[in-house]
């Protein structure tokens, strides 16, 4: 593979979940030289998060899109965040609250 | 039937990825979406507040999987379609947020924006998805690109609106046709497929009178059909046409335009504006057919035409409409093919 997971995502030439089989190439022999996080495309900072923490990944990708500090977006992803797209805001608010009263938001 | 190259360069990232997951899979219209996504996400279908179609959460962690829930107030195709639109927010990972609550009927939303907004790139993961460019491609390439409505009809397979059907269709064919979905003759949406200048034939837009008369006129096709609870007519300003019965007349065009403008217009002065206007629109329609290269009189006739099915404010309508504008049309085409 020429170009690292992390290209490889940001280009659509790969599907983000795939991010073992980057691994596992990886480890068979790939990216000669390269240490891991490099092969994959990361710092070693965030590279050390998603290890941790793999839920970690998805703002890790989305801060090199839309080139912003990491941790700003990481502080951004709580839970009670919900974008609305196309929708009115009484719309938004009423399907909010209907997630609240049925347990899938937190209050 | 010969399979094309695929195209994948001409797709966008998000169509790209999409186009990877039918690749792995296999998959073949109809889709089952629902086998797909399950792969994902958790899915669950029940009522939904308000106008929301769908709607994703967890995509940040929370929970083991995200979850989509989806309105079982829609009809099936567009339940199909949302769901696939949510899927397009977990797999493309830039789509930043934990949740995303969305209206996916809003097709204009297919469009770039100047904002970078992750609705079309949703809806577009979508449309390959459900439709695939390798699968239509080979469905262009096998029942040709001159009339619409075959593949229209095979589209009914993908079980997809007539709204995502258009557009994917609009993607992959050639320049020079347009497209109107309407009910009750109100436009809902409208299109035409790629190019600009001599294709660019605009259709009324979306909220407009469902006005035809002109495009019908000038068209070389039209082709009307009833797709689920809509009307949708496509127009082909684009093939061959070769004259019926001009070569009897032995006038040149000139004449046949003096003639012409002599009935409808009393002011020579007027007349030689007018005689400008229509030297212009000729003139550019056959300056973009020639850097195409050499084209036949038949041709170039059905072009030119093309040119009329827009309203232009200088040439007026009696003239158009003579019997004679044809022949002229022909005359013009011979002269210059």
């Amino acid at each position: 593979m020429s170009e690292t997971y992390l290209e490889q995502v940001l280009d659509g030439e790969a599907i983000w979940t795939d991010i073992e089989d980057f691994v596992g190439a990886w480890h068979d022999g790939n990216g000669l030289g390269q240490e891991l996080h490099d092969y994959l495309g990361m710092t070693w900072n965030e590279y050390a998060l998603w290890v941790e923490r793999p839920d970690a990944l998805r703002a890790i990708i989305a801060s090199h899109e839309l080139e912003e500090p990491l941790e700003e977006l990481l502080e951004r992803s709580d839970d009670k965040a919900v974008a609305a797209r196309g929708l009115t805001q009484e719309d938004a608010k009423a399907v909010r609250e209907w997630l609240r009263q049925t347990g899938r938001l937190p209050g | 039937m010969a399979t094309p190259d695929w195209p994948a360069s001409r797709l966008r990232r998000e169509e790209r990825v999409a186009a990877k997951l039918v690749q792995r899979l296999n998959l073949e219209p109809p889709i089952d979406v629902g086998k797909v996504a399950q792969q994902f996400v958790d899915v669950e279908l029940e009522p939904i507040p308000g106008e929301c179609d769908g709607l994703v959460l967890g995509l940040q962690g929370g929970r083991a999987r995200p979850l989509v829930l989806l309105d079982n107030g829609q009809a099936k195709p567009r339940i199909r379609f949302t769901l696939a639109h949510e899927l397009g927010h977990v797999l493309l990972p830039w789509h930043f947020g934990n949740s995303f609550l969305c209206e996916t009927s809003r097709v204009r939303l297919f469009e770039a924006s100047a904002d970078y907004n992750f609705e079309p790139e949703a809806n577009r993961f979508a449309a390959e998805l459900l439709v695939p460019s390798s699968w239509l491609d080979r469905l262009v390439a096998g029942l040709g690109s001159d009339r619409v409505a075959p593949l229209m009809d095979a589209l009914r397979l993908a079980d997809v609106s007539a709204y995502v059907a258009c557009l994917r269709l609009r993607e992959a064919l050639p320049a020079g046709h347009t497209f109107v979905i309407s009910r009750g003759g109100t436009v809902l949406i409208s299109g035409r497929t790629q190019g600009r200048g001599l294709y660019a034939v605009n259709p009324p837009e979306t909220g407009e009178n469902f006005e035809r008369e002109r495009l019908d006129r000038f068209a070389h096709h039209v082709e009307d059909l009833d797709y689920g609870s809509t009307h949708v007519t496509w127009w082909t300003f684009r093939g061959e046409q070769p004259p019926a019965g001009a070569g009897a007349d032995s006038r040149s065009s000139r004449q046949v335009l003096d003639v012409m403008l002599e009935r409808h217009l009393d002011d020579a002065g007027e007349r030689s504006r007018v005689r400008a206007s229509l030297g212009g629109v000729i003139g550019a329609a056959y300056g973009e057919a020639t850097r195409q290269g050499p084209l036949a009189p038949a041709e170039l006739y059905v072009r030119f035409r093309g040119r009329f099915a827009v309203h232009r404010p200088g040439i007026p309508n009696s003239l158009t409409r003579d019997p004679d504008f044809e022949l002229w049309l022909h005359k013009r085409a011979e002269e210059l093919g």
